[in-house]
């Protein structure tokens, strides 16, 4: 934050996986002083909701955020009324449904499934012998791939071994390379099944 | 003669996801009683919550009255759910957002590729390495990425901020580079 209310630059906060936060931390980027002058926050109701199919989200561009005197939020409301013809009336009101007392409760029962998965994906690794992180305030899992191997080998022997997909850290950039990400996003069932073949494949 | 966006040739290959399903794709051809697991691409496997398909029900009901359809809506999202998400994800979290500042889209992949429109094409880009590839092809796409350096993976115009066990995967802020 400071840096960027240092230099003049914008954040551009991507938000879609606030509903796993599970320790006390903020959830959105606004919760932290000064940033509704320098931030751009995106949230999306797929990954708490299920909405991935459904499609709907939002961004958030506060008035404050202004460059010398341009409001921010002023030229993507230009551009969104230009480009964008509005989500439609019967996916608004299925989002909105979402805030409902009973909404909220069954979102809830969403993320703790997802979140058991991505437990049960870390604990099941750390047991095969894999170095791993993630799977806490978020639905993913990284593993370290064994020494020798690329993100991308081991790609190709999960797959061809365990009959698991997962997706390499060098797709996401040069710093993943040698990582490996899996999601909790599966079924209980496939979840657990993938775990017991990785286990059979690479466990000591 | 018609001219493209000649910054789409710089892009390597497909989009990461599309990479993965084509390789799984042909695995699944060459191999026709494997039983694959798919935990790749984050997409959700539960149903949607029943508080949302009773609303989206009534409202496909609505849609078919003449007193209660609805045609074009306003591009920014209806105020219900404006009002809603000013209330539940900002206000009871001691944010003061308000409606007109919330913008109801298809997708934040969509809104995140977008958003580069409203900045000028000379900003310097920062990211967080590893990172979801949409932030990086879009800029890439627009011409604020540079070229792709096979050899290192990286673009020539981006500022990486590397995400290393070293580090506990926190970034620090671009170092060594005004933007």
């Amino acid at each position: 934050m400071e840096y960027a209310r240092t230099n003049g630059a914008v954040i551009l906060y991507d938000a879609a996986y606030e509903a796993y936060i599970t320790e006390d931390l903020p959830h959105s980027i606004f919760e932290i002083e000064g940033a509704k002058e320098c931030a751009i926050e995106f949230r999306s109701f797929s990954k708490n909701a299920g909405f991935t199919g459904t499609r709907c989200a939002f961004t958030v561009i506060p008035k404050e955020l202004k460059v010398g005197e341009v409001s921010v939020a002023s030229l993507w409301n230009r551009r969104h009324t230009t480009k964008f013809n509005g989500v439609p009336y019967i996916v608004q009101r299925g989002a909105e449904a979402v805030y409902s007392p009973e909404g909220k409760a069954q979102v809830r029962e969403l993320v703790d499934f997802y979140m058991n998965n991505a437990r049960i994906i870390r604990e099941g690794l750390a047991q095969a012998g894999f170095s791993v992180s993630g799977g806490v305030n978020s639905p993913y899992v990284w593993l370290k791939v064994p020494e020798g191997m690329t993100s991308w080998d081991f790609f190709d022997e999960l797959l061809d071994k365990a009959n698991v997909v997962g997706t390499p850290g060098s797709g996401f950039g040069p710093s993943g390379e040698g990582y490996f990400r899996l999601t909790g996003f599966g079924t209980a069932e496939a979840t657990a099944e993938a775990i017991e073949r990785i286990k059979k494949v690479f466990g000591k | 003669m018609v001219r493209i966006n000649e910054n789409y040739l710089k892009l390597p290959g497909s989009y990461l996801f599309s990479t993965i399903a084509k390789k799984v794709n042909e695995y699944s051809a060459a191999h026709p009683d494997s039983k694959i697991i798919r935990l790749g691409i984050g997409d959700v496997t539960r149903p949607l919550p029943k508080a949302v398909i009773e609303a989206m029900h009534k409202a496909v009901d609505e849609m078919g009255a003449a007193e209660t359809f609805r045609g074009y809506g306003p591009e920014q999202g209806y105020d219900f759910l404006r009002n809603a998400i000013a209330e539940n994800d900002y206000k009871a979290r001691g944010v003061d957002i308000s409606p007109d500042e919330i913008f109801v889209s298809d997708g934040a992949k969509s809104d995140c590729g977008n958003i580069g429109d409203i900045f000028g094409v000379d900003n310097v880009v920062a990211v967080c390495d590893p990172v979801y590839p949409v932030y990086v092809d879009t800029n890439a796409m627009a011409g604020r990425a540079g070229d792709y350096d096979e050899s290192t993976g990286m673009w020539t115009n981006l500022v990486y901020m590397p995400c290393l066990e070293e580090n506990g995967f926190m970034p620090s802020s671009p170092s060594g580079r005004r933007i």
